[in-house]
C-alpha cells in the first residue's frame, strides 16, 4: 500500500521506510565548505533544523540532502567526531547538533 | 644576544615562556616551509620576525596577480618572480638578520628527506591531497614535526602531528590517502583573511614547538568557519590500523 513520505519541519523528505520506524526528533544539520550547497534554500547560513524519526543514521541525512558520501569527512555530533563506520547506527538523540566537513586541503 | 637582539624580540623575552633562553633557542631553530602562498605568507613572516633563526622556504611556482589578494608575502612588483624569492626578499626586510634559504623548485625525494631531517619542524602550507600525504610520510621517517594548516572559501583547518609522540595521530589518520580530491581556492574561492588567521595558527603552533610550551595541537584538530566565526577542536585520535603510522 503506498504511504505519503514523511515531510519534515524544514522541507525536506525522508523516505516512508526511515520514517516509520520509530517517533520523531528536533536535530541540527550544519554543513560547511563545499557542502553548504546541498542544504535546502530555507537553511539558515549553514544549518537547518530537522525533524527527523529517531532510527535515523547520519547516511540517511547524507543520502537525504543528495550529499556525495565521498565528500563527507568529518561528521561531529555535538562536536565530537565520530567514525565513518557508524555512519549507518541510529547514533543521534533529539537536540543533537550534526556537523559535517568535506575534506580541505587548500593553501 | 646582541643588544639589538634585546630590543628587537623584547616583548616575547618578557613572556615566562620564552625568555632569553626561549628565544636563544628560536635563533638557533630550523623551520621547513612547504608552499609560499596563502598560508606560507603569514607562517613565514611571523617566524622571520620572531626570530627563528633558520626558514627554508619552497616553491616552485611564480608570483601571479590572482595570489596578491591573500598572499602578502609577495606585492606588485614581484609578479612573475619565483615565489620563493620573492617571499625572501620580503622577509629579509622584515628581519634582516634571519637565515633564509629559497628553494624554487619542487623539492621531493631524498632532498626532502634531508631537508626535514635537518628542520626542527616541517610546515605544510601546500594546496593539495598527493604533496600532504608525502609531507606526512616524510616526518614520519624522519620523526620531524608537521604542522598542517588547509584553508578555503571561509573555512579552515590546523593540526600537528608529532610522530615521536606514542599516541600521536599523522595526517593519514585524518585523512585516508584514497585518491580523494579536494577543491582548490581556484576552483571554490577563499576568503583573504583567512589564510592569514590559519597560517598564523600554524605559526604560533611552530613556536609551541620549538619553545616546548606543550603540544598545543597534537591529537586535536581545529576547525574555523570564518562566517559563523565558530572555532571547534575535535578530538583526533591515531587510527591503530593506518597504513601510514601504524607501524612506526
Amino acid at each position: 500500500m503506498w504511504r505519503q513520505p514523511m515531510v519534515l519541519a524544514t522541507g525536506s523528505i525522508l523516505p516512508f521506510s526511515v520514517a516509520a520506524r520509530s517517533g520523531l526528533m528536533k536535530i541540527t544539520l550544519k554543513l560547511f565548505a563545499g557542502l553548504s550547497e546541498y542544504l535546502p534554500a530555507n537553511a539558515v547560513r549553514n544549518a537547518i533544523v530537522l525533524e527527523v524519526p529517531e532510527s535515523c543514521s547520519l547516511n540517511d541525512l547524507i543520502d537525504q540532502h543528495r550529499i556525495p558520501r565521498d565528500l563527507v569527512h568529518l561528521v561531529l555530533i555535538n562536536g565530537t567526531s565520530r567514525q565513518e563506520s557508524e555512519r549507518d547506527d541510529p547514533i543521534l538523540n533529539d537536540g543533537d547538533a550534526v556537523a559535517m566537513w568535506p575534506p580541505v586541503a587548500g593553501g | 644576544m646582541t643588544p639589538e637582539q634585546q630590543t628587537r624580540y623584547s616583548r616575547q623575552i618578557k613572556l615566562p615562556q620564552v625568555g632569553e633562553a626561549g628565544q636563544e633557542r628560536l635563533l638557533q631553530s630550523r623551520v621547513l616551509i612547504i608552499g609560499m602562498g596563502g598560508l606560507g605568507s603569514p607562517v613565514s613572516m611571523y617566524l622571520a620576525a620572531a626570530g627563528v633563526g633558520h626558514l627554508v622556504l619552497t616553491d616552485y611556482d611564480q608570483v601571479d596577480t590572482s595570489n596578491l589578494q591573500r598572499q602578502i608575502v609577495h606585492s606588485q612588483a614581484n609578479i612573475g618572480e619565483l615565489k620563493a624569492t620573492s617571499a625572501r626578499e620580503t622577509l629579509l626586510r622584515l628581519n634582516p638578520e634571519v637565515s633564509i634559504l629559497a628553494l624554487d623548485y619542487e623539492l621531493d625525494g631524498d632532498e626532502l628527506i634531508a631537508q626535514t631531517e635537518r628542520a626542527d619542524v616541517l610546515v605544510d602550507c601546500t594546496d593539495n591531497f598527493p604533496s600532504r600525504f608525502e609531507h606526512n610520510r616524510v616526518s614520519l621517517a624522519t620523526g620531524t614535526p608537521l604542522v598542517s594548516g588547509a584553508a578555503i572559501r571561509w573555512e579552515g583547518q590546523v593540526s600537528t602531528f608529532i610522530p615521536k609522540h606514542p599516541s600521536s595521530p599523522c595526517y593519514q589518520c585524518l585523512y585516508p590517502d584514497t585518491g580523494i580530491d579536494a577543491a582548490t581556492c581556484a576552483m571554490e574561492g577563499v576568503i583573504a583573511p583567512l589564510v592569514g588567521v590559519v597560517g598564523s595558527v600554524q605559526a604560533l603552533e611552530v613556536l609551541n614547538l620549538l619553545l616546548k610550551t606543550g603540544d598545543g595541537l597534537s591529537g586535536r584538530l581545529l576547525v574555523l568557519d570564518g562566517i559563523a566565526m565558530e572555532w571547534q577542536t575535535i578530538s583526533l585520535p591515531r587510527n591503530p590500523d593506518c597504513p601510514a603510522c601504524s607501524k612506526k
